[in-house]
């Protein structure tokens, strides 16, 4: 199965990418989901994306849709759905 | 601050007795004035309002322009420190004659030439534990561009233990993030950033044509709240990439746990 991750702010920054598509076995948490993406894109993600604890990083933004899902919840994301990953943003 | 009533449908709510506008006014304002859902009570609500931003520099300070503009009643603005060469890019109530001097006083100063009308009160300091309480008590609205989530999340505790509308709004390179927080109706910034987030640093790149563009949709918001017109951005997240121009509106909602309003009604 197939999903699109779109990267905003700062996680664009740190994957290199606008959006990829990432080929799943079967469908997975949001939580499981951002594990991967952090092991697949390295330190500069990961350090955007976890916790001290190696978790979702609770203030992390993420949408399936446009609805909004808690980073480290048991929402599973399935076949055709587009992730939005969003660090959050400061500038004024 | 609540709205003002009126018969359009695209207005919510809330009558109260307003000051009429005087002839200047309405000379001033008469674009705006036959706006549906707006007129002239919308423009009387604003005269009655008033509007803390903070800070006033690229994001903020386009607010608080588009505000006196709009016939705002009164600003209050906070913002430490003096004009630097390196805000010029965006901070567009700054001006190179100013460099070296109080930003506020520069943003006063280009404030009152655009709309003598407005009263203006300046601070020349940055949202902290000692003065946020009292900040958001001498407005009826607050419009959030401060650079540092520390300070935001001080505005967002005070805004809602207050009861008053809080509308955040940010940027980063050509993304803007923009959401109304109206406590008890919808979530706060602590609902939507439970942890403090990682990774932000106070230097960011900016456009003083992306950050001008997010101020004066935070100064739409604001319109719209006080006077009642249009759908404010509540339990809604604008996510504006002017990379590409698309917009586009998540929903958020209020997390029962929230730290700030989690136990409140």
């Amino acid at each position: 199965m197939k999903v699109t991750v779109k990267y905003s702010a700062q996680a664009r920054a740190a994957t290199g990418l606008g959006a990829e598509e990432i080929e799943l076995d079967e469908p997975i948490t949001v939580h499981d989901l951002v594990l991967r993406l952090s092991r697949q894109h390295g330190p500069a993600f990961a350090r955007l994306a976890l916790d001290a604890r190696g978790c979702p990083h609770p203030s992390l933004l993420v949408a399936i849709g446009d609805e909004q899902v808690r980073p480290h919840g048991s929402r599973k994301v399935a076949h055709g759905e587009t992730v939005t990953i969003m660090t959050p943003i400061s500038g004024g | 601050m609540s709205p003002p009533d009126a018969p359009s449908s695209r207005r919510r709510s809330a009558p109260r007795p307003r000051r009429p506008l005087t002839a200047d006014e309405r000379a001033v304002y008469e674009w705006q004035l036959g706006i549906a859902g707006f007129g002239e009570e919308g423009q009387k609500a604003l005269k009655g309002a008033s509007v803390l931003v903070t800070r006033v520099g690229g994001v903020g300070g386009a607010a608080a322009t588009a505000l006196a503009a709009a016939g705002i009643g009164r600003l209050v603005l906070a913002h430490r420190g003096n004009v630097r060469a390196g805000d010029l890019n965006r901070q567009t109530l700054m001006t190179a004659d100013w460099v070296g001097k109080p930003r506020v006083e520069s943003a006063l100063k280009r404030l009152k030439e655009l709309n003598p009308r407005v009263a203006v009160e300046v601070h020349n300091a940055n949202v902290d534990e000692r003065n946020v309480d009292g900040l958001v008590r001498a407005a009826d609205l607050v419009i959030d561009a401060a650079p540092l989530f520390r300070e935001r999340f001080l505005l967002n505790r005070a805004a809602v233990e207050q009861g008053k509308p809080m509308v955040d709004s940010a940027m980063y390179e050509l993304e803007a993030q923009l959401t109304t927080v109206l406590p008890g109706r919808g979530p706060c910034l602590a609902c939507l950033y439970p942890g403090d987030p990682p990774g932000w640093r106070r230097r960011f790149p900016v456009f003083g044509a992306v950050s001008t563009t997010i101020g004066a949709l935070a100064a739409v918001e604001a319109i719209k709240v006080l006077s009642g017109l249009g759908e404010p951005l509540v339990g809604r997240l604008l996510v504006a990439d002017l990379g590409d121009m698309s917009f586009r509106t998540l929903r958020i909602r209020r997390n029962p746990r929230c730290s700030v309003c989690g136990g409140r009604p």
